[in-house]
């Protein structure tokens, strides 16, 4: 995994993306992602987004196997909802809130290495789709694979916008539970005593659980397109054909 | 005054002399080995001991948790609505284990005693459990309200395991959800139950079950 600690940000690794554009482009726009940065790709249906964003990581020989000193480059690759409360996908130095898995590095340190290192990213992200995206190309195989057995508000805003009401209502009970997460902790101090604890709903569940249904539909709503303009994705939303 | 049995194995003389009987004066019956536990309507109680090793020394553990009785899947072992208490341990000294044992007992009502009385019904069991779609699918029944459980157990079947790895790639899972064939099978076998409209006589027969299981017949 990369640490964001030594990546290259900013123009550095817009102007990097751009030089190595022209020998992925192809690869990637034939499997249906698109990008308005050159650094962030996304393919997009319904509520379900697959992206991947190519990271550019500075190591010295030795870090991480790398055998040449120089910028190296691989990619974060994820699936995430669009009304997950709070998206933010590779926004900024860090990624905070989407804690993605990410390829292997090729180094890049000098324009001959460009070819072989986009064959090896076109090669990853091949294998990716076929391998990882084949799985989860629908809003309830997302659900399937990451949000079943629990309750969460993504998965109460997905089945909301989904107009299954009583289910979503089903998972909000649990997570405005007068009882929700009583446990007997032990502190540091004290391992011989428990104290009986609870964790209260946050203030967005409370409030989210005593609004009406068309009330919680345009929270949804609002929500989604929120996280459209805080992720800058507005031009997957633009062509019909992505929908 | 009832004569006792003093046994050779300071060890096992704490647990059989002060231990097991202040525990069955609380309703306790004995199950598997050092493993104790009390019917309380739709719950139960448990209690079990353990050993182990901290530095030079050895310590008792005592784990308390609540349980519910008709719920095929989840294990007494689980202490996720429960805790731990530990303690050090004399194995070698016959009065060390003795004073150790009844310094737990203190513990115990102090602890696990308050936090069976705090899990009272069925509704607090569930707030212990809620961020686990099978234990409030099977409080859901427990309450019989089987709409909800139907839903629950339906989310809890569609559940896939992730069957690829962080690095993209796949991994090997003995089925698709990604759980023991066992427990799919408690789970379709209780939807099942649901869908056909024999809740009732589902609930029945893994109540008998599991007191069985645990020696507590009724």
């Amino acid at each position: 995994m990369f640490s964001s600690s030594d990546q290259v940000v900013g123009d550095e690794l817009r102007s990097i993306c751009g030089d190595l554009l022209p020998f992925i482009d192809a690869t990637f726009r034939q499997l249906g992602f698109s990008t308005n940065d050159g650094v962030r790709f996304f393919r997009r249906k319904g509520h379900l987004l697959h992206y991947f964003k190519l990271v550019i990581k500075s190591l010295r020989q030795g870090d991480d196997g790398a055998r040449t000193d120089g910028n190296h480059i691989g990619f974060h690759f994820g699936e995430a909802l669009d009304l997950a409360p709070g998206l933010l996908i590779g926004r900024g130095k860090t990624e905070a809130a989407v804690v993605a898995p990410s390829t292997g590095v090729y180094p890049i340190t000098k324009s001959s290495h460009f070819p072989k290192a986009s064959r090896s990213l076109c090669t990853a992200l091949q294998d990716i789709d076929q391998y990882r995206w084949t799985q989860i190309q629908s809003e309830n195989e997302y659900v399937d694979f990451h949000l079943r057995c629990a309750p969460s508000m993504e998965k109460v805003y997905l089945l909301t916008a989904q107009e299954k009401h009583d289910e979503a209502n089903a998972w909000l009970r649990l997570l405005v539970h007068d009882s929700r997460a009583l446990r007997a902790a032990s502190s540091n101090d004290n391992t011989e005593r428990f104290d009986i604890c609870k964790d209260p709903p946050g203030e967005a569940e409370a409030t989210f659980s005593l609004l009406s249904l068309p009330q919680r539909v345009r929270v949804v709503e609002a929500g989604t397109w929120k996280n459209i303009e805080r992720n800058d994705l507005g031009f997957l939303y633009e062509t019909s054909s992505a929908a | 005054m009832k004569q006792v049995r003093q046994l050779k194995d300071p060890t096992r003389n704490a647990i059989r002399n002060v231990i097991e009987p202040w525990l069955s004066n609380s309703g306790f019956v004995p199950a598997e080995k050092m493993s104790f536990n009390r019917l309380r309507g739709p719950l139960i109680d448990h209690i079990s001991f353990e050993f182990g090793r901290w530095g030079r020394g050895e310590v008792i553990y005592a784990y308390f948790s609540v349980h519910l009785v008709e719920d095929p899947v989840t294990s007494l072992h689980t202490h996720h609505a429960g805790g731990r208490l530990g303690a050090s341990w004399y194995p070698e000294d016959r009065d060390a284990c003795k004073a150790a044992a009844e310094a737990m007992l203190d513990n115990l009502r102090l602890s696990a005693f308050l936090w069976f009385d705090e899990i009272d019904s069925i509704s607090k069991y569930e707030g212990a459990w809620f961020d686990s779609g099978i234990a409030v699918a099977f409080a859901a029944i427990a309450r019989s309200d089987v709409e909800l459980a139907r839903i629950y157990l339906r989310d809890a079947l569609a559940r896939k395991a992730p069957v690829v790895y962080s690095s993209g790639y796949p991994g090997w899972r003995s089925n698709e959800h990604g759980r023991s064939q066992d427990e799919v099978d408690a789970l379709t076998d209780a939807l099942a139950a649901i869908e056909s409209g024999t809740v009732d006589v589902w609930r029945r027969k893994i109540r008998e079950q599991r007191l069985n299981e645990l020696g507590m017949k009724r």
